[in-house]
């Protein structure tokens, strides 16, 4: 009866701890599938904002290319490009705290950077003109990753 | 009759794994089914901003052929031209198109416009009721 | 009363059978979207490289630099940046023919973009530009 007893003991603490074990490499897996998820769409979204940012940028630029139409020009301590100058209504775009922005507005009229419409997430626009070549750098961060990401396109004006 | 010894260790409930197993498929087919879901919408927007920018090159590299002859003393039939200024445009996609506009003098010229523009007709949204005045 | 763990025993082995298995096939979705999520991350960076090539061609014939008439490679790396050491992506451009007479007035070339570690490539553009008559 005793020996019936260990026995008893011995099997369904064998079966518990083989459930403890299966039930911890369950949770382990589980969590490298969800890290696994979470790695893809962090850089699948990196990569968006990347793109479109820059790609947004040359639209935009492409959609205003004409004769003295593009400029860059300080807006209130913000490097800004300015499009569609010398007529009615401008374009500005900017980066501002975090945002890359856009400003259609009156031209003339005097307006502040925190008017502008978010497009997308951005922390820095670097701009240059020399000669006809237009020069986009933006930097694009995601808040979990500890890296950041500049994407650099150049754009020769055609109307110049 | 001795009582039965009482188990210390009683093996989890008959169907507890069953449970478990369940629940983790579960969860697992819906990260590997999202991952691919979303990889395959962002692969997508990929393509197509791929797309848009071969479409821009071949628009433009047509806009320069043209441009070209325009040098040469040929105006194709496509150009409008007003004294020195010609006027043309090229398809980029189905909603959109290059207008160019070039003052040409033998074969020195003036890129006066260069602009992308939407080519389909634009359909005003009238489902505000806007106050007309009266 | 009999011990239910030889039972409770038998259910998990069959579980763990299930489980490994339907695991392993996640575990290919996930992959499956990690190498697609890669490849559409490269494509992106080789638009971006031979938009840059394009434009920076052009640039260079308004600049005066001369008909390029040779073909040349750039390499960058992997975040897109110009590199002479440890390449990921390898950018061509080699000029085109264009037909006479347009060929006073027109120039031609195609840039290409190559991953240096499979040699595919990636993305092409063909871009044209105006040749300054002599």
């Amino acid at each position: 009866m005793k020996k019936n007893a260990i026995t008893h003991n011995l099997d369904g603490l064998a079966a518990l701890l083989l459930f403890a074990v299966f039930a911890a490499s369950v949770m382990a897996v589980l969590l490298t599938g969800a890290k696994a998820y979470r790695g893809v769409t962090r850089r699948d979204q990196e990569a968006y904002n990347a793109r479109t940012a820059v790609q947004y940028v040359a639209q935009r630029v492409r959609q205003a290319d004409s004769l003295y139409g593009i400029t860059l020009e300080d807006f209130e301590g913000v490097e800004c490009l300015v499009l569609g100058q010398g007529e009615p209504y401008i374009t500005r775009l900017y980066c501002y705290e975090g945002w890359l922005m856009e400003l259609y507005c009156l031209a003339g009229e005097s307006f502040s950077p925190e008017d502008g419409e978010r497009i997308i997430e951005a922390q820095e626009l670097k701009l240059s003109l020399d000669q006809g070549m237009l020069g986009v750098q933006v930097l694009t961060a995601q808040e979990e990753a500890p890296g950041s990401r500049t994407s650099e396109l150049w754009l020769e004006l055609r109307s110049s | 009759m001795e009582r039965r010894t009482k188990e210390r260790f009683s093996p989890p409930a008959l169907g507890g794994s069953s449970l478990l197993v369940v629940f983790a498929v579960l969860c697992l087919t819906v990260f590997a089914l999202l991952s691919l879901s979303t990889v395959r919408a962002d692969g997508r927007l990929g393509d197509v901003a791929a797309d848009a920018v071969a479409g821009y090159y071949q628009a433009d590299a047509q806009a320069q052929e043209i441009l070209a002859r325009l040098r040469m003393g040929e105006v194709p039939a496509e150009v409008e031209s007003r004294g020195s200024v010609y006027r043309y445009s090229c398809p980029i996609s189905d909603s959109q198109q290059l207008n160019v506009q070039v003052k040409v003098e033998g074969e020195d010229y003036q890129i006066l416009c260069w602009q992308t523009t939407p080519s389909g007709e634009w359909e005003p949204d009238n489902r505000l009721e806007l106050w007309d005045g009266e | 009363m009999k011990s239910k763990a030889p039972l409770v025993m038998m259910e998990q082995m069959v579980m763990i059978l299930v489980f490994a298995l339907a695991a392993a096939l996640c575990m290919r979705a996930f992959v499956l979207s990690s190498s697609l999520s890669e490849e559409a991350e490269r494509r992106d960076i080789a638009v971006l490289l031979c938009e840059n090539a394009a434009e920076s061609c052009k640039g260079m014939q308004k600049l005066g630099g001369g008909a390029e008439t040779e073909p040349y490679t750039v390499y960058y790396d992997a975040g897109g940046f110009r590199t002479e050491t440890d390449p990921a992506y390898r950018v061509q451009v080699e000029p085109l023919e264009v037909e006479e007479p347009l060929a006073q007035t027109l120039a031609k070339a195609v840039v290409r973009t190559f991953d240096e570690a499979t040699g595919k490539e990636l993305y092409h553009l063909e871009f044209a530009w105006q040749r300054e008559v002599s």
